[in-house]
């Protein structure tokens, strides 16, 4: 596959991934230009897309360790209580964003995988490095979660 | 156990022992059909909530292709390490090769590491691939010259296939992201 339609194949998918990874816009824009040059530099004439994954969430962790304060911990949790007074004036699109900010990193990113990008177990098992039946129970239990926090607000 | 089939069956997971105990399930007891029912609601909720986010434009150098190597492992963070302080330092300083019909310049890598068994460099000029140093007598140095086009690299040393170091010889240092030095080289026109 040439870079070009690699690109154009995986691009949103990946976009969307990233944005709800980092929970923000600018980061996600960062770590996805820096991916995609990763892949160009090194594998443009065999793009792979789990590679790619593994690439983006390595950028992420990095980030992460980087600028630490910037993440979820505080930001997320306090903003979303505050909004449990005011349902019905929070952005709406913005829901789901917090729904995931609940879960830790970990299970956020598999779970990422699983309901925005639509993956198989078998694919995040790969890109993760968890095996098929541990990801099938870090799905079940963040539904769970995530259904509890929901039925909550 | 029984529980984790509802959330495969949301994935399309299920084999067909598991199909047939999940069906049997909802059709027997009152509380997993309960379980199953919600849980689908909840997936829609989620589902619709995905906010459309605008893909950003990909803003890649053209460089000059760049053939990959098989001695992944350890090169691979290296490699990658470096390309994140090329993309972020100097997106298009990275790039002497456009400028063609540029003047080569011998420059002479040298290195005193008596007790290497092997000296190689890596840097921009060599795609980061390892070039091996030829040990001068036994006097403790290594040397390899290299013709460069005039220009700013990155490079370090890479002694016996394991340690990294900068050029002890060279003041210009930049961090590789992961806790190594790399040194920087100006060869003038």
């Amino acid at each position: 596959m040439t870079f070009d339609k690699f690109y154009s194949e995986t691009k949103d998918g990946f976009f969307k991934y990233l944005y709800y990874l980092c929970s923000d816009y600018e980061t996600a824009s960062d770590i996805f230009q820096e991916s995609y040059f990763r892949i160009y530099q090194k594998y443009q004439d065999n793009p792979n897309k789990g590679l790619l994954y593994k690439i983006g969430r390595n950028a992420f962790l990095d980030t992460k360790r980087k600028k630490k304060e910037i993440y979820v911990e505080q930001d997320f949790l306090s903003s979303f209580k505050d909004e449990h007074n005011n349902v019905s004036s929070a952005k709406e699109e913005d829901v789901l964003e917090k729904m995931l900010a609940k879960l830790d990193d970990e299970t956020r990113h598999i779970f990422t995988l699983k309901i925005i990008n639509d993956m198989k177990y078998r694919e995040i098992a790969e890109i993760t490095g968890h095996s098929e039946a541990n990801i099938k129970v870090i799905i079940h239990r963040a539904r769970k979660t995530l259904k509890k926090h929901f039925q909550e607000v | 156990m029984k529980e984790f089939l509802i959330s495969q069956f949301i994935d399309n997971e299920l084999d067909l022992r598991e199909k047939k105990l999940f069906v049997e399930s909802v059709h027997n007891e009152e509380e997993f059909y309960e379980e199953t029912i919600s849980s689908i609601d909840f997936e829609m909720v989620m589902k619709n909530r995905i906010s459309e986010v605008q893909t950003p434009q990909l803003n890649i150098p053209k460089a000059k292709k760049i053939s990959s190597y098989k001695n992944l492992t350890r090169f691979t963070q290296l490699l990658a390490a470096s390309i994140i302080i090329i993309f972020a330092f100097s997106m298009f300083s990275n790039q002497p090769d456009t400028q063609k019909a540029e003047k080569l310049v011998n420059y002479r890598f040298v290195i005193y590491k008596p007790e290497a068994e092997k000296v190689e460099i890596s840097g921009e000029f060599t795609n980061w691939k390892p070039l091996k140093l030829k040990k001068v007598s036994r006097s403790g140095y290594w040397e390899a010259e290299i013709k460069l086009k005039p220009g700013e690299y990155k490079y370090f040393y890479l002694i016996n296939e394991k340690k990294v170091v900068a050029d002890p010889t060279s003041i210009y240092k930049v961090e590789d992201g992961f806790g190594n030095k790399n040194s920087i080289l100006k060869v003038n026109a």
